[in-house]
């Protein structure tokens, strides 16, 4: 019943959330996180973003971090078990580079 | 100076209703408090500001702790809430501040059809009932009291099977893309 044999394949925005959680962050974070790393090309909606915080909270992927600041702003941070699946769903992403660039790279293709 | 514009929109139109408020703010008015039972929308006047509304049906009441820690979330991310109405609730966003989606996948937006889409499904029978009963009361009595009782609750099951089948047609075409997209 493990989440990784079930759940393949992450979706591009938990992802990216988990790969930004590696340090604690709140939203605003989050989402200035994501639109740095993809420059302006995945901007995480707030709707989507609440969605994801919380699901991925109820699945022990993520857990709320206390802050010293006494701000408001609710932070988060990866578990140990997002980061297995975030490292399993990066040997996935690698492979299915890998397999790209060996069908629609090659050498005659390189600046594909 | 504040303005009143009354129109009215179904709650299957929200998106319609959300492109008209963008429309007004980008003429300079923008809506700063709203009673849909009155279908009454007031609006302020500020040429020099630019405002994306969106509406939203969520998951719990606005006033709910669940809500509220919701449109806290949003609150941190510049988005305002400037109404609500039964669990809808109308956000802005300073055009400045950037761009104000409220779903950024098609799992999300596929949700909140979903939800909207509830809305129509629970009172539905009940509705359908009571119809079925006016229409029962109308062939007995034939008076005219019960034939507009009956004609009444015929134009309210219409909308909401409208509404139903409304959300239900976006929603199968948010999921074929789904099997290609996310």
């Amino acid at each position: 019943m493990s989440i990784k044999n079930n759940n393949p394949a992450l979706t591009e925005a938990v992802y990216y959330i988990l790969l930004s959680l590696l340090e604690p962050l709140h939203g605003y974070g989050i989402i200035q996180n994501v639109i740095d790393l993809t420059d302006n090309r995945v901007d995480l909606a707030p709707g989507t973003l609440y969605g994801a915080l919380n699901t991925l909270q109820e699945k022990g992927l993520i857990k709320p971090y206390q802050s010293d600041d006494d701000s408001r702003r609710k932070e988060y941070v990866i578990t140990k078990l997002g980061e297995e699946i975030l490292l399993t769903d990066l040997s996935r992403l690698k492979e299915l580079v890998k397999n790209g660039d060996k069908y629609l790279g090659g050498e005659d293709n390189e600046d594909y | 100076m504040r303005i009143i514009k009354r129109k009215l929109f179904w709650a299957w139109q929200f998106e319609k209703e959300e492109a008209w408020l963008n429309e007004n703010s980008k003429e300079g008015q923008h809506l700063v408090a709203v009673s849909p039972l009155q279908i009454k929308y007031e609006f302020d006047q500020d040429p020099s500001k630019e405002y994306t509304y969106r509406i939203e049906f969520l998951d719990d009441l606005p006033s709910s702790r669940k809500g509220r820690d919701y449109l806290e979330f949003l609150e941190e991310l510049e988005v305002e809430q400037i109404g609500s109405y039964l669990r809808w609730v109308y956000l802005r966003k300073d055009k400045d501040k950037g761009e104000f989606e409220l779903h950024s996948d098609l799992d999300s937006k596929i949700k909140h059809f979903k939800r909207v889409r509830v809305l129509f499904l629970v009172l539905l029978p009940m509705i359908i009932i009571n119809m079925i009963n006016m229409i029962n009361l109308f062939n007995r009595t034939k008076n005219l009291f019960s034939f507009l009782a009956a004609g009444l609750t015929i134009i309210v099951a219409m909308l909401f099977i409208t509404g139903f089948s409304s959300m239900s047609s976006k929603i199968k075409e948010l999921d074929l893309n789904k099997n290609i997209w996310e």
